[in-house]
């Protein structure tokens, strides 16, 4: 499905991430997996420390922290946002939708739209045209928030996954991102967005379990079905190599960019990137990546963003950052949580 | 590509040394035949051949002539 809109703005990105970095490289994790392995398993994934939230941080403080640091920064006041959204796969509980504690959290008015939508790696560009076509019937600013927090749980080595789920665990980071998105005209983004359910059980999650994922066939669409998407999406839209300042992927480890970028034939320094230091980050990767290399953004840009995963779903977006768009990443572990119970 | 081309390829492929691989040898009695491994064998399958190597086909793999014969 194709999309095209010409009145909406990135103004502000702000990626917020737990101070706690988690080293790959650890004698307990050599200890499961044999050093060789681990070794091989970061040299090819090139993911060497991820952030990883401790205690009950949970995803709505990582959230309001980025938020806090948007709404200063673009001086938007709360009360002129009229869509809060939320993307993630880690809500704080089952009800309410996680982006109504961060409504709560700030002067937002009360008539405007505020849900989470449950989606993953995908859910940034996903997001980008969820809004921007929410966003011609429904006000003029909206905030685009997007990601996911790991956490470990003892448990696991109780219930024997961990070793299982060792491989996924040094691939993942958390980090949940605000953008702020206006309605402004000529400002152009072009959009596709795919789903395939046929692919829904490559990656998933049951109740009470670790998330599990068809490695082999994950990789095989990421390297045919995503970078066939992108290049159509390309000529499709009449946009070339020298049409693209920067590509951002979505950052799900070194093996499976440097063949989409390969196959592509992206230039190296086109092609930005964060695994190395924040791993895979599910929704938040690409804004995260954009914040983390806003000195290469601060003059603006036009920008490729891909976003694929689970669904299996993915999604692609072209659009032109202004020069003066703020991106930021700040760290916190403060909890505002402590109350949500009541 | 010849066989000696091929082999050199999966040689690199699974990071081996020049020679250590045996045409017959068994997928499973390779150490290096791990998950990643074969991830790394889609993509450059892909780059050198310009095939879309199914993750069935992929499975469908027991020993080193396998793959080099759907190299052909």
């Amino acid at each position: 499905m194709m999309t095209f809109f010409d009145n909406i703005a990135i103004r502000g990105v702000v990626t917020a991430v737990p101070q706690y970095v988690d080293e790959c490289d650890q004698t307990e994790y050599a200890q499961i997996m044999g050093e060789k392995r681990l070794r091989k398993h970061i040299r090819y994934t090139g993911i060497e420390r991820r952030r990883v939230v401790m205690d009950n941080q949970k995803t709505s403080d990582l959230a309001i922290d980025a938020v806090r640091d948007l709404l200063e920064k673009t001086t938007w006041n709360a009360d002129s946002v009229d869509i809060l959204i939320l993307i993630t796969q880690a809500q704080d509980m089952l009800l309410p939708a996680t982006a109504m504690f961060v409504q709560r959290a700030f002067a937002f008015k009360k008539d405007m739209l505020v849900f989470d939508i449950n989606l993953g790696c995908s859910g940034y560009t996903t997001g980008l045209q969820t809004v921007a076509s929410l966003l011609q019937d429904f006000g003029s600013r909206a905030i685009l928030m997007v990601g996911d927090i790991r956490k470990y749980n003892p448990e696991w080595k109780v219930t024997g996954e961990w070793e299982d789920y060792l491989t996924d665990w040094l691939l993942l980071g958390s980090g949940i991102s605000a953008t702020a998105i206006e309605k402004l005209d000529n400002h152009r983004m072009y959009g596709v967005q795919y789903v395939d359910g046929d692919g829904c059980m490559d990656i998933y999650k049951e109740y009470g379990h670790l998330s599990r994922m068809n490695g082999d066939a994950v990789f095989s669409f990421a390297i045919n079905t995503v970078v066939d998407c992108v290049r159509q999406f390309m000529y499709d839209n009449h946009i070339t190599d020298e049409d693209v300042d920067y590509y951002i992927f979505h950052q799900a480890q070194k093996l499976i960019l440097d063949n989409m970028k390969d196959i592509l034939q992206i230039p190296d320094e086109k092609f930005l990137v964060s695994y190395k230091d924040f791993g895979n980050t599910s929704g938040a990767s690409i804004p995260l990546t954009m914040c983390v290399n806003s000195g290469q953004l601060t003059d603006g840009g036009r920008v490729l963003l891909c976003g694929f995963g689970v669904g299996l779903s993915w999604s692609v977006v072209y659009t032109t950052l202004e020069k003066d768009v703020y991106m930021n990443v700040i760290e916190s572990d403060h909890i505002y949580s402590y109350n949500q119970g009541k | 590509m010849t066989m000696d081309e091929k082999i050199e390829f999966l040689e690199e492929v699974m990071e081996l040394e020049e020679g250590d691989l045996d045409l017959n040898a068994s997928l499973e009695q390779i150490e290096e035949w791990d998950s990643l491994t074969k991830l790394a064998l889609m993509a450059e399958v892909k780059k050198k051949c310009g095939k879309t190597l199914s993750v069935d086909e992929l499975k469908a793999f027991k020993t080193v002539k396998d793959i080099c014969d759907y190299l052909e």
